[in-house]
């Protein structure tokens, strides 16, 4: 099989697949519970369900709020052409390409924030509010990750996370940095535990799903899937650092994969189980933090790998 | 070189003097001048082409949003005006019609003294224009404080043609002079106080095309040939840096729209200043990031004119709509003028830099540019390459939250004053400029993607994928409003809101509430100013929380200076005593003393070995 195609049917494998993820972190939630919980699939019956009903505008919108969660998800499916799935550079890769990747979430970001506003509420106002101090730490943060792998590798596109390799101890414990960094922006951006709690829907503690409070039926569908896609994305990232590419062909690397953001999953599911929600002066700290651990990461590879002149 | 390329000015002078001769007959003044100007600009346009192959054409980037802006803000006058000192048209027409000729004119010559005439008198001009409604206090301060800015720019200026050539003492004085145009870190404070006191397309135009002059003259004047680039690089990299973040990150508290914008120019300013700073430091290094910094600096410069342009244009819109330029007097406008502010929503997507708007070309480019710096394996360019990656990052994040802030406290949600509630869509003449605008900026992404699709394909991919963006989310708009099985069960309600049952205006979030996360977080650097009366017991009267947040350079160090000039003078001032006799005692003692410095001269030479 071409890479290309291989690619290919992996991208369409990732929308398809993308809703078990949540399924897959509150399986695990419900395990350390001591509960059944709900079926892995249950997102995708969430979906049709929604897909299917009617829709309630509110009567402040100016057009945005029902606009707002198409532009979104147009903007993450974009995003996931760029990235290397299945641990294989897309054809679509191009010096720089993590940069539309980042701003394409980025467009989707502000887009779900005009939507909040558009209702005119108090909460989502306040949803959207934190959700846009927080994202500009975030962005810092991953840019910091970024400049460490490009120093690692020497590549300014996203095939610089395959090309990672365990090569001595030093790029062993700048990868491991960058990947932890990444994992808290995982965190963060996807609005999980300890940054913020997707299922404390009616509290002043929310960010993201504050902002969506408004929304009903298909549109909430098409947020629910981006979220899950975004999710994904974030997963294969954080996979793809940490399990470069090796000829091992193509079946096991997609079990590598597939595996990968599936005990990603997991492990998010552990955490959501084992630790409370931050205060919200603390969560800025956490993304400051994962800065740091980029820029360690940085000094490691500049001064104690023989590379750089 | 381009003397004929003259003539289109003198038209533009000679239409705004017809213009000014007309009086009190407006009508007439306006045609006049606007005419003229078209004319001038066309003519200017036509000229160039014909000689674009001169080896001077690399002015086409600061002559474009010059030709641009000043032909969109002269439309936009002709409705913005009406109201706002009409009767002062005919003077009006004379300074915007003399500003932008000289502007133009700037861009023509290298000779010292008629480039500083020309710069003096497109300062002067446009003093003219920033104090047009004199009426108010707050725009004689703002006006006044312009017009120092002005000369102090000039002086260095002056300063920087008398240093050797080529000498780091030129770098220095053209750094200063130039810089207090630009608005460097420190040099910006001019702008946020000019910007909201002129009129609207005055704004655009001096915003877009004039401050990104000082960059033009900085690289003819100063760095075209001299030898400490590296140097220079990383002077022009820090400031860039400085001032894009310290740009962005004040700009947040700001509830006057323009003022907003008039930070987020020093940002922008800041981002271009970073690429050219890329741009020296990869002289004699590296090609590859010389060009990407360089074309993205280049390139941002159009970008940030034709955004911003459209913005301040909007401004005008929404101050001729809403008669305020505070935005916690606004909200719910997108409903009402569904037009301009869909426009002003999608340009401000495209200062942040967000696809797929043009913005995010010029700083994928600068973008793209740090990450070959960080790939280059060479220690300085490696850190000033991560320097730019995070600087950048952050600002876009930053900016992203603050464009977030002034189009949903204005656009969207409810009214918050009955003057917004009553809004309309405006006069045509002030909204196709801005169209215009919207569209020559997007047309910029896929001229620039399709035109590098062989040398630079990241270029053509970025122009490919956005569209593919723009086409996916229409796309998924038709399934979402046309093939769903709900698509006739659509209900209007109000705003659940956690279940109130009649949300109000006062219940919103303001723009100020929304960005106080981020400005309590920057506290030790904002040092806002802040008066908080908290509720007391348990049926609480009355609570308020206000806040004010004061320009660093202007209260934290400018003032200062200031204060301490006015009591020197003050000292000083003993020697203006009034008495005719004492004034001719001390011209005579200066005379003697210069008498005594001219006979020691020859012997000081001597001393000193001869040196001139």
């Amino acid at each position: 099989m071409k890479p290309a195609i291989y690619w290919i049917l992996w991208l369409i494998a990732s929308f398809i697949l993308c809703p078990i993820l949540p399924g897959i972190i509150n399986k695990v939630k419900a395990f350390f519970a001591g509960r059944k919980g709900p079926s892995v699939f249950q997102l995708y019956y969430d979906l049709f369900k929604l897909l299917k009903k009617g829709s309630v505008i509110s009567n402040t919108s100016g057009g945005l709020l029902k606009l707002a969660p198409c532009v979104s998800l147009a903007a993450i499916m974009v995003a996931a052409l760029l990235l290397p799935l299945g641990i294989v550079n897309s054809p679509l890769a191009f010096q720089g390409d993590v940069i539309l990747f980042f701003y394409l979430l980025g467009t989707a970001r502000l887009v779900t924030v005009w939507g909040a506003l558009d209702t005119g509420s108090s909460f989502e106002g306040m949803g959207a509010s934190r959700e846009m101090q927080f994202s500009a730490l975030a962005e810092a943060a991953i840019f910091g990750i970024i400049g460490c792998l490009a120093t690692l590798t020497r590549r300014g596109d996203l095939t610089m996370l395959p090309s990672t390799a365990f090569s001595s101890s030093i790029h062993a414990v700048a990868i491991l940095l960058c990947a932890l960094a990444f994992f808290i922006i995982l965190l963060m951006e996807n609005c999980r535990v300890p940054a913020d709690d997707p299922n404390t829907h009616l509290e002043l503690t929310m960010i993201h799903e504050a902002m969506i409070l408004d929304y009903a039926g298909p549109d909430l569908a098409l947020i629910l899937y981006g979220a899950s896609l975004k999710l994904w994305l974030f997963a294969s990232f954080f996979v793809i650092l940490l399990f470069p590419a090796i000829s091992v062909g193509m079946l096991l690397s997609s079990v590598i994969f597939l595996g990968g953001i599936v005990a990603a999953a997991v492990v998010v599911g552990i955490i959501e189980s084992s630790i409370a929600r931050y205060r919200f002066i603390k969560v800025p700290q956490m993304l400051v933090g994962a800065l740091g651990l980029s820029l360690i990461a940085l000094i490691f590879l500049i001064f104690f790998d023989g590379g750089v002149k | 070189m381009f003397s004929e390329m003259f003539l289109p000015l003198a038209v533009m002078a000679a239409s705004g003097a017809g213009a000014w001769l007309c009086g009190k007959r407006k009508k007439f003044a306006a045609g006049i001048g606007t005419t003229g100007l078209i004319l001038g600009i066309i003519s200017w346009g036509v000229l160039f082409i014909k000689n674009h192959e001169n080896p001077d054409s690399g002015i086409i980037v600061w002559a474009i949003p010059i030709l641009i802006l000043g032909l969109c803000g002269a439309v936009h006058s002709l409705a913005y005006l009406k109201g706002h000192g009409e009767e002062r048209s005919n003077l009006y027409y004379l300074f915007y019609n003399l500003t932008v000729a000289s502007m133009l004119g700037v861009l023509l010559v290298s000779n010292p003294i008629h480039f500083l005439t020309l710069w003096e008198l497109m300062g002067l001009a446009s003093f003219a224009l920033v104090a047009f409604d004199f009426q108010s206090g707050k725009t004689r301060e703002a006006a006044w404080l312009y017009l120092l800015v002005c000369e102090a720019g000039s002086l260095f200026l002056i300063l920087m043609f008398l240093a050797p050539d080529f000498s780091v003492m030129r770098f220095v004085f053209g750094l200063l002079g130039f810089g207090l145009k630009i608005g460097f870190p420190l040099l910006h404070i001019w702008l946020p106080q000019a910007h909201p006191a002129a009129p609207a397309p005055v704004s655009a135009l001096m915003s877009g095309a004039m401050i990104p002059l000082g960059f033009y003259g900085l690289l003819k004047f100063t760095l075209d040939g001299c030898s400490f680039y590296q140097s220079a690089g990383i002077v022009l990299l820090a400031l860039g840096a400085v001032g894009a973040l310290g740009g962005i990150l004040f700009s947040l508290p700001k509830t006057n729209i323009k003022e907003l914008l008039a930070y987020s120019s020093i940002e922008n300013m800041g981002i271009i200043s970073m690429g050219f700073g890329l741009t020296l430091l990869s002289i004699n290094q590296d090609s590859t990031i010389l060009y990407c910094a360089m074309s993205g600096a280049l390139l941002h410069i159009i970008n940030h004119a034709f955004l911003k342009g459209g913005l301040f244009l909007g401004a005008g819109i929404i101050q001729k709509a809403a008669h305020s330029l505070d935005m916690e007097d606004m909200g719910g406008l997108l409903k009402r003028m569904p037009f301009s502010g869909s426009l002003f929503l999608m340009n401000s997507a495209g200062i942040c830099g967000l696809p797929p708007f043009n913005g995010f070309i010029s700083e994928f480019l600068i973008y793209a540019a740090a990450l070959l710096a960080v790939c280059s394996g060479k220690l300085l360019l490696m850190i000033c390459g991560i320097i730019v990656l995070i600087v950048l990052a952050l600002t876009g994040g930053i900016a992203a939250a603050a464009f977030a802030k002034l189009t949903g406290a204005v656009y969207l949600g409810e009214p918050r004053t009955e003057k917004a509630a009553e809004a309309k869509e405006q006069s045509k003449l002030m909204t196709i400029p801005v169209l215009v605008l919207f569209l020559l900026s997007n047309g910029v992404t896929v001229l620039v993607g399709w035109g590098n699709r062989d040398d630079m394909p990241a270029l053509f991919f970025v122009a490919v994928l956005s569209t593919a963006f723009v086409l996916l989310s229409a796309l998924l708009f038709w399934i979402r409003c046309k093939a769903l099985p709900g698509k006739n069960d659509v209900k209007r309600g109000c705003t659940w809101d956690c279940g109130y049952i009649a949300p109000t205006a006062r219940m919103e979030y303001t723009g100020s509430a929304f960005v106080q996360p981020i400005t309590d977080f920057c506290r030790f650097l904002m040092k806002p100013f802040r008066k908080i009366v908290p509720p007391k017991g348990i049926f609480a009267k009355e609570a308020s929380y206000e806040s004010e947040t004061d320009d660093p350079g202007l209260a934290r160090f400018w003032n200062k200076i200031f204060r301490w000039v006015s009591k020197l003078s003050e000292k000083i001032h003993v020697l203006q005593s009034g008495y005719l006799h004492l004034y001719i005692l001390i011209a005579t003692a200066a005379l003697i003393l210069m008498l005594i410095w001219g006979l020691m001269l020859p012997w000081c030479g001597i001393i000193t070995g001869g040196v001139k």
